[in-house]
Parts: structure tokens; sequence; C-alpha cells
């Protein structure tokens, strides 16, 4: 196997980019206390705050800090409790104050993604590869696979996503994590194993769509040059014929319920 | 404590409401009249001595002070100020306004903040009202408390936009549907239709979805609700899923890349009722029942080979037809008993599927045979969580919960082969079961505990226990031979979650979070068959994950901030073969003989943004991800080979993935006509395997490049100009044709649109668009190319 490319010059390069953000600290004490996170922006609405908008979403008051989310500083100057809802939700002072249809008046990702876009650029992209989930198309949402305030921590998370593996996964691709008399172990690892969730250039969301993606778990020590063991079959002409799923062979990849080699 | 005078009982024919409600009525009279009493009226700011209009002079002070807590949803102490009715009746405490008598109404005096812990707005929830402002409430109440007539009636608003769309696809159309998940060919519908209804103050109807063939998108959903009661919602969505019918490519053969000449879609639908009910001081209770429907056909990866000249490649597409109905009941309970959050939901779902999956396969020039998989089950599954969680001190919050779930599978199954090419040869029932059950009961339970913040730090940990056991049986027949196979694994695993979160450095957030799972499993399986397919494997296996994630967030100027993380993933898996008998050959097979297998994965992400001014905003982002994947095998032979075959076993560097991710992001808006933004990755990734030196696995290596463009153009006051572009190239190519079938893909793919959205009268606003849209599939050999032009046009209607 060739070296990895998890090279000098990699870490060359990550580790300048890190200094560089050192300087920032260093030179921290004496600067502004604003980020350049901007939230979304709402007309002739005003930032409130925390306290505001837990006074009637008691249900995120206490969890969301422990959310991924509560690292995240905005370009807001009134920040009563150090990281603000109104980051993602845009600031809520109208929300909060119309006497009826509040929703209008504030930004909700479960309806836009934009939200989520304007931080999480790279995931937008991943949407846009040729295969992917709909979710810049509006049928489906973030919010339906992620809990962006992070009350996952204090699992259960409302439903029965009590944070067990492929749940997300399950709740719409039954067929595939369903159980099975004879289950591919590599679902205990997750669906995230084989697939990229959000977008990929490959079919299916693979990660890839040759051998390499199994057998970077089932390759073994060899007997020899010219073969391909894999167990007591050298697979090296089947190989030939294209992928282990692909070539008509270990077709049931999720688990089988008659065939303990995942044939059918 | 109140100052309310009570309201006067209502009239009732039962005899328990009534007498609860003199009961209420007499107690808050009780304790009123001393209060009241004491309120030194003489205290009040005179009232103003112009006419007061509700719009100009009474609905600001009310969306300054009051409407945060006390509009229609979620109104503190159940006092609304939205609605006339409302605001006199008042909320918990009694009436609030008496028409006519402002220094008789508790509204004036807790504005006035002359009743103790009834002060209005409460300290820090808002500015106190000065005295011209509760002097214009005085004279406003004194004239009668007059409402908005806006206000008080009845409103409707809706809107709609119908839209529709011409597209042209010069090339492979189906893969043109399955890219943007819209159809070529013309389509029509409302793009968006919407109604809001409040019937009185307290019941509101709402309606939106949308109708539209171009997408073959359809969206229904309507809602009632009224306050203190509970609420209706009725919904129904549909979507298709397109599929390409294209297989793969083997360049030597000469041929285009085969197609099925078959339109393959997948109808996704999903139907849900749902009841609320949410009455005041108690539980709130909801039922739902869902329906989920796929139908269709729908391409898989299971390709048949074609046979030019001995050589083989499976690059004819397969397909499945999908048949898949779900039905799910939810009921669902929330209560907060004085402080702790009571959440428990239950779930009964059925799912029946029959799918049939079509597999070609050759032996010659031509379709030998395929395979007919016919998949069968039906499954009932219960499910039952229970959630607590209370802040017990200002620096502690606990939560714990329990979930039980419980599932029976029965179903069938079977492998037909058949000669697609002759039909008079019969076809021959491979493998056959209709004996499958399967069973899955579980139990998981967790606590966890957030303290904090001291001195800027906040604490949290979090214990997970799972316990699992599944049960599966099938019998029947394979090739004519009886055969039944049995297989149970028990699993238990415990999860513990720390982490941390620190904000006491200037401008600095600093963040550390670990995860650690042990996890145990034992694992029998047993095949019952002819002597020479028989096995019984009897396994135990432990698996250890630790999980380390530590970064920081700075941004010591306005201009720039500065996020960086560090993630080590590091997980493995150990397996002890108490048993392996495999009568096939010498025992010791495959899987039995993997001892173990080790995962390790770095991380490494930063991500720099920049304002420097307000037109110019910068996103630099970099991402390494690197995992090695290590297995260690037994030794093994094998007799049933000729010769007989031996491996040494022992550890090997079984794979390798690393990926690099730069990214950038720009956002500008040189002038306050023009707003342009465009985000860019690029990623180079490269996944490696042990058996890499041989031809036929080449590394699955390269490079892709994605571009997103956007700007908006303000022509005049009512005319805006929008363009996008997408960009995304591959280049994943294997030079391996030779002695294998290269399957790494490249591509490369645009498109662009431009339109004008233009308002017109009455809110009314039309937009206008031109796509062009291209795909070039080198690694196909073209078969997936295409070239389309779309126009796409809709108008929105806003009503009134």
């Amino acid at each position: 196997m060739p070296g990895s490319r998890f090279s000098k010059r990699w870490f060359a390069a990550a580790a300048g980019f890190l200094l560089g953000g050192l300087a920032l600290v260093i030179s921290s004490c004496s600067s502004v206390q604003r980020t350049v996170v901007v939230p979304p922006h709402i007309p002739g609405a005003t930032f409130v705050g925390n306290q505001a908008c837990y006074e009637c979403h008691t249900n995120y008051s206490h969890a969301f800090q422990g959310s991924v989310h509560f690292r995240v500083q905005a370009d807001i100057e009134k920040l009563p409790g150090g990281t603000s809802c109104e980051s993602c939700h845009g600031p809520g002072s109208r929300h909060a104050e119309a006497p009826r249809e509040r929703a209008q008046f504030i930004i909700n990702p479960r309806k836009d993604p934009k939200a989520c876009f304007d931080c999480h650029q790279d995931v937008h992209l991943q949407f846009r590869l040729p295969s992917h989930h709909p979710v810049t198309e509006g049928i489906l949402n973030c919010v339906q696979c992620h809990d962006p305030h992070g009350r996952e921590i204090f699992k259960p998370a409302g439903g029965l996503g009590m944070a067990r593996l492929n749940e997300q996964c399950s709740s719409c691709h039954k067929e595939q994590a369903r159980t099975y008399v004879f289950e591919h172990e590599a679902m205990r690892e997750g669906c995230v194993s084989c697939h990229q969730p959000h977008g990929s250039i490959n079919s299916k969301l693979l990660t890839e769509r040759d051998a390499n993606l199994c057998l970077k778990c089932h390759a073994q020590v060899q007997s020899g040059a010219g073969e391909v063991w894999i167990g007591k079959t050298d697979h090296r002409s089947l190989l030939s014929l294209g992928s282990c799923w692909s070539a008509g062979c270990h077709t049931a990849v999720h688990g089988s319920n008659f065939q303990p080699k995942l044939l059918y | 404590m109140s100052a309310f005078p009570s309201s006067p009982p209502k009239t009732g024919f039962t005899v328990p409401l009534t007498l609860a409600a003199c009961l209420a009525a007499c107690l808050r009279a009780a304790a009123a009249d001393p209060v009241l009493a004491t309120v030194d009226v003489s205290k009040l700011p005179p009232p103003a001595t112009r006419p007061v209009a509700f719009s100009a002079d009474i609905q600001p002070i009310l969306e300054k002070a009051c409407l945060r807590c006390h509009g229609a949803e979620k109104p503190k102490a159940g006092y609304r100020l939205d609605n006339r009715e409302d605001a006199i009746r008042g909320g918990d405490q009694g009436a609030a306004i008496v028409p006519g008598d402002s220094a008789k109404s508790p509204l004036i005096h807790f504005v006035a903040r002359l009743v103790e812990d009834m002060e209005m707005p409460p300290t820090g929830k808002g500015e106190p009202l000065t005295a011209d402002e509760i002097g214009i409430l005085r004279a406003w109440i004194d004239q009668g408390a007059a409402w908005s007539e806006d206000s008080a009636q009845p409103r409707l608003s809706y809107s709609f936009t119908p839209a529709a769309q011409y597209i042209a696809v010069d090339g492979n159309e189906a893969r043109f549907r399955e890219h943007y998940w819209m159809r070529d060919g013309w389509g029509d519908g409302l793009s968006e239709f919407s109604l809001k209804y409040d019937m009185d103050p307290r019941t509101r109807v709402e309606i939106e979805g949308r109708t539209y063939t171009g997408t073959d998108q359809h969206r229904f959903n309507a809602r009632v609700e009224r306050d203190d009661l509970g609420w209706v919602r009725v919904g129904y969505q549909e979507f298709h899923r397109y599929h390409d019918d294209t297989g793969g490519y083997y360049k030597p053969y000469g041929d285009a890349a085969p197609r099925l000449d078959d339109d393959l879609v997948l109808r996704h639908r999903h139907a849900t009722i749902e009841l609320g009910l949410a009455l005041p001081d108690l539980p709130v209770f909801q039922i739902a029942y869902d329906l989920h429907l796929r139908d269709g056909t729908e391409a898989t990866l299971n390709w048949g080979a074609l046979d030019r000249g001995g050589v083989r490649r499976a690059i004819y597409p397969g397909r499945q037809r999908v048949d898949e109905t779900t039905h799910l009941v939810t009921l669902d309970i929330r209560y907060d008993w004085d402080g702790l959050l009571i959440s428990d939901q239950a779930q009964f779902e059925w799912h029946e599927q029959n799918n049939l999956k079509t597999n070609y396969d050759t032996q010659g020039g031509g379709f030998d045979f395929a395979n007919r998989i016919n998949d069968r089950q039906d499954y009932w599954r219960g499910a039952n969580v229970l959630r607590l969680e209370r802040q017990l001190r200002d620096w502690l919050y606990v939560s714990g919960g329990y979930l039980y779930s419980q599932l029976k599978d029965i179903g069938g199954f079977s492998v037909e082969s058949f000669a697609p090419n002759d039909p008079t040869v019969p076809p021959s029932l491979d493998l056959s079961t209709d004996d499958l059950t399967l069973r899955r009961r579980s139990h998981t339970a967790n606590a966890n505990v957030m303290l904090g913040p001291w001195e800027q730090l906040h604490f949290y940990a979090g214990l997970q226990a799972d316990w699992s056991r599944q049960e599966g049986f099938a019998g029947g027949q394979a090739y004519g031979t009886r055969t039944a196979y049995d297989a149970n694994i028990d699993r238990a695993a415990t999860d513990e979650n720390f982490g941390l979160r620190y904000s006491g450095i200037p401008y600095t957030i600093l963040f550390a979070e670990t995860r650690f799972q042990q996890e145990s499993y034992s694992h029998f399986e047993e095949g019952l068959t002819d002597t020479t397919q028989a096995f019984l494997r009897d396994t135990d296996a432990d698996g250890d994950l630790q999980d380390f994630e530590v970064g920081f967030t700075v941004s010591p100027w306005k201009q720039a901030s500065l996020q960086a993380k560090y993630r080590r993933r590091d997980r493995s898996n150990h397996y002890d073969h108490l048993r392996d008998v495999d009568l096939f050959s010498s025992g010791n097979g495959y899987p039995a003989f993997i001892r173990s297998r080790d995962t390790l994965t770095d991380e490494f992400d930063t991500r720099w943004v920049f304002r420097p001014c307000k037109w110019l905003k910068a996103t630099l982002r970099y991402s390494l991800a690197a995992t090695d994947f290590e297995t260690e095998t037994d030794s093994v032979q094998d007799f049933a080979q000729v010769p007989p075959t031996s491996f040494s076993g022992g550890r090997l560097l079984a794979g390798q993935y690393d990926a690099h991710v730069v990214g950038a992001g720009f956002v500008l808006t040189p002038w306050s006509r023009l707003h342009f933004s465009t985000a860019l990755t690029w990623t180079t990734s490269r996944s490696l395997s042990g058996n890499n030196n041989e031809a036929e696995v080449a590394p699955y290596q390269g490079e892709v490049w994605n571009l997103l463009n956007s700007a908006t153009f303000v022509v005049d006051e009512k005319t805006d100009f929008i363009a996008t572009y997408l960009f995304s190239d591959a280049d994943y190519g294997q030079d391996n044709a030779a002695s294998s079938l290269p399957l790494g893909i490249q591509f490369t793919r645009h498109a662009a649109t431009a339109g004008i959205t233009r308002k017109m009268k009455r809110g009314q606003s039309l937009r206008v668009e031109y796509g062009f849209f291209t795909y070039h599939e080198p690694s196909l050999g073209g078969a997936a190319d295409y070239t389309a032009h779309g126009l796409f046009t809709s108008y929105r209607i806003p009503l009134p």
C-alpha cells in the first residue's frame, strides 16, 4: 500500500492555519467582543437575547448549553447568554412582540435551510453533488436528521431517537436498516461507514464505488502475489467483473435472511 | 396573591364544575379585596386629557411592554392583550380592566407598580412605563377601552403562486431527472399556496402546500388550533425519486453503456392526521396516525455480466420493484409537574413490504438467465420512551430516560432464476422460505447531568446503557435441499459522554468532548442443511470506542474569527470464536477467522472568517481526515481447494482513507444594488486497500471541484435580476481496463440560471427564469450526458 498523504506539508499547512489563529488569541485582549458570524437579517427586528427566548421556549433553555452550537458567537452586541439563539434564528424582537402569527417574524431552518448553509457552506455544496438528499429541493430539511439544539446529549431527545445508531436513517430507509437473520456487521459501525449522507459524486451516496469500499475492512494477508483471497476464496477473477456488490455476487449488502454470505 | 376582583361565576350544568367555579371565585374574592383595598390610587399618574386612539397610542405601548409575554401564543398567567375581550376578562388572576374606570383596573395598578410582586413589566423584562404612558392607558380605559376594529375582526389572508415550466433535454433525460429531482417537458401547478384565517381571537386556521407537476411534488397541510383547547392537523406529502436506468461502461467492448429502456420512478407518499389536547394546567396530549407508502421501480447497483469474446464485465443495469406500506400510531404526553418535565411517547408501527429485485447475468453472448429476488416482510414494532428532566439548582440540571422497543417480523424470501431470452425454459426456484421469523427486544436507559456555569465554565456528562436481543430463523429450500438458518445476537453496551465549555478567556471559547463506549456481542449462527453446507458459529465479541475532540473559537477583532478543532476516534473490536464448524471445508472459515479489527481516525478542521468591511465577508476552511483500518485474521487451511490452500493469517493494514478539503466563500455587496456570493470547495481524497498491488483493485483516488455562485442585482425599485451558476467536476478515473472494470467516476457538470423578479401591484410579484444545464461523464462513455434548457415562471398573488 502506498504511504499515507497525511504528510508533513499538510501538517505544515494546518499548523500555519492554527498559528495564525493563536496570534489572534494573543492580540485579542485589546479587541472588541464582536465576531463575524453574521446572523440572519429580519427587517425591522432587533436582538433581544437568549433570556427572552427562554421565556417561552423553556425546553431549550438548559439543554442548549450542551450543544455544539453553543460554541458559536455571533455579531450581536446584546449577548446576555454569551451565545444567542438569534445567531441562527435572526433578531427576535418582532417575533416576541407580535400579538399573533409570530412565526412569520423568525427564521425557521425547518422550512428553509439557508440559516444552516450560511455557516455550513461545505455541506451546502455537498447537497449540490449529483447524488444527494433533496434538501435544496425543499423535500427534506436539516432538522429531520439533526438536532441543532443539542438535546441529544440529554438522551433520549424526544421521540424514539435515543441516539441509537442509524436511527435517523432507518425512519425512511426501512428496507436497508431493518433486522436481518444475517446482518452485515458494518451496520454496527453506522450507515456513514459506506455512505455520505449529504451528497456524493457516487450513486447511492456511496463513499467509493469500487471494491476498496469493502476491502478496507475485508482485506487479509495473502499467500502470494497475483491473488486476492477473501476468506477461502480467491476473488481476483471475480473482482475483474466489477465491485463486490455490483458484480452480482454480494448483492444483499445490508443483510440477508436466507444467505449467510449475503449473496441475495 | 391576587389584586383582581373575582369574575362572575359562570353557570354550568355539572355540579362539580359549578362548585369549583364558585369556590374559586370565593377564594379569589377573599384574597383580592384586601389587596385592592391597599392600592393607593392617589399615586396613579393622572389620565391624559386628550382623546386616545388605540392604533396610534395604545398598540405601540402594548407591543413594547406587554405582548412579549401576553400575546396570543403561550400567554403568561393566561392573560392576553391581543384582543379586547381577553384584555378585559384577564387571566388566571381575574379581570384586569374595568372599562370606564381606570382607577379600579388592576392592569393600571400593576403597570404603575403599586402592587408588590406584581409590577409590570417585571424587573429585568422591560422598562417600566412612564407616567405619560400610564396616563394614556388610563385615558384609553376611561374612554371605554375601545379596540381597533381591524384587530377585532376575524382576519383572512391567503396567497397562491401559479407556476409553469418547460424543460427540453437533449441526451439522457433520466439522468437529468435524477440529478435535479424534476422531470423534463411541461409542468405546471401551484408552487405555493397558503391561507390563514383567524376565526376568533382564540381560533386559527392555517393551510399551506403546493401542487406542482414540474417536480411531481404535492404537499398539503391544514391545522386548526384553539387556545387552551388543542389542535387538529392533517397533512399529505408526495414526491418522486427518479432513477437513471443506465448501467456500467466498459470501453474495450466498444458499445455504449447498456440501459433498461424503462422509466424508473419511486413514488413516496405520506399522509398524517394529528389530534392534540392542550388544556390549561393539564398534560399536553397528542395522538397521530401516519401512513407511509413507497411504490414504483428503482435502479439497483446489482449489475449483470456481459460477455464479449470471453471477457466478462458486470455492467448491465438492475432494478427493483418496490411496494412498501407503513402504518404508524404515535401517542405523546408532556407535562410540567412543578418544574419536573415529564414526556412519554409510545409508538406502534406496522410495516408491509413486498419487493422484487431483478438481477441479470449471462454465460455467453446473451442473457442465459436472470434472478428474480422476492423479499416479503411484515413486521410489527412497539416502543415506548419516557423522559424526565429538571433544573434542580441554578447550576445543576439533570435528565434521564428509558426506552423499550420490541419487534416481531414474519416474512418470506425467494430467489428464482429464469431465462429472459427463452420463455420455453421453466423458471427454477433456487432459494425459497416462507417460514421466516425475526424478533428483537431492546432496552436503553440513560442519565445526564449538566453543571455550571461557574466562572464561565460549563460541564456536562451522560451515561447510557443498551441491551438488546435479536433472534432470527428461516426455514425453506436451497437448491432442492431442505435448509434452516438460525441466528441470534445479544448486545450490551455502555456509553459515557463528557464535555466542557469554557469562555473565561476574552473573546474565546474553548471546548472539549469525549465519548467512550464498551460493547459486547454474543453472536450465534447455525446453518442446518446438507452435509456440505452446514455450519455452526458461536462468537463472543467486544468493542471499545474512544472519541476525543478539542477545539476553540476565537474572535479577537470585529473583523475576524477563527475556529479550529481536532478529533481522534479509535475503535477496536476483538472476536473470540468459541465454536466454528463449517462442513463445507475444514471449519475456521470466513468470517470466523477474523480476530480483531481496529479503526483509527484523525480529523482536523479549521475555519477563518474575515469581515473587513460591511460589504465583504470571506470564509476560508481547511479540513483533513485520515483513517487507518487494521485487520487481524487467524491462520487458515482449506482442504476443499485443490491443491489445499494455507494462509498464515496475521495483522495487516487493510485500508487507508485520507481526504483534504479546502474551501473558500465570499459574500460581497460592493454597492447597495449588488449582492454576490460564491462558495468553492476542492476535495482530494484517496481510498486504499491492502490489495491495491493487484490490478483488479486500483486505488480510488481523485479530486472534486465544487463551485456555487449567486448574484442579485437590484435594477430598480420593482425589479431584481438574479443569476446562479453551479460547477462540479470530479476526476476519480481508473486505468485498469486491461484486467478489470474501471469504476472510478469522472464528470463535469454546469448549471446556470438567470432571471428577473418584478413586483407588481397589490403585493403581487412575477418571476421569469431561464436555466441551462449540462452534464458530461466520460467514465460512462457519454451515456449519461445531457444538455438541457428550461424556462421557469411563476406569479405570486397575495390577498387581501
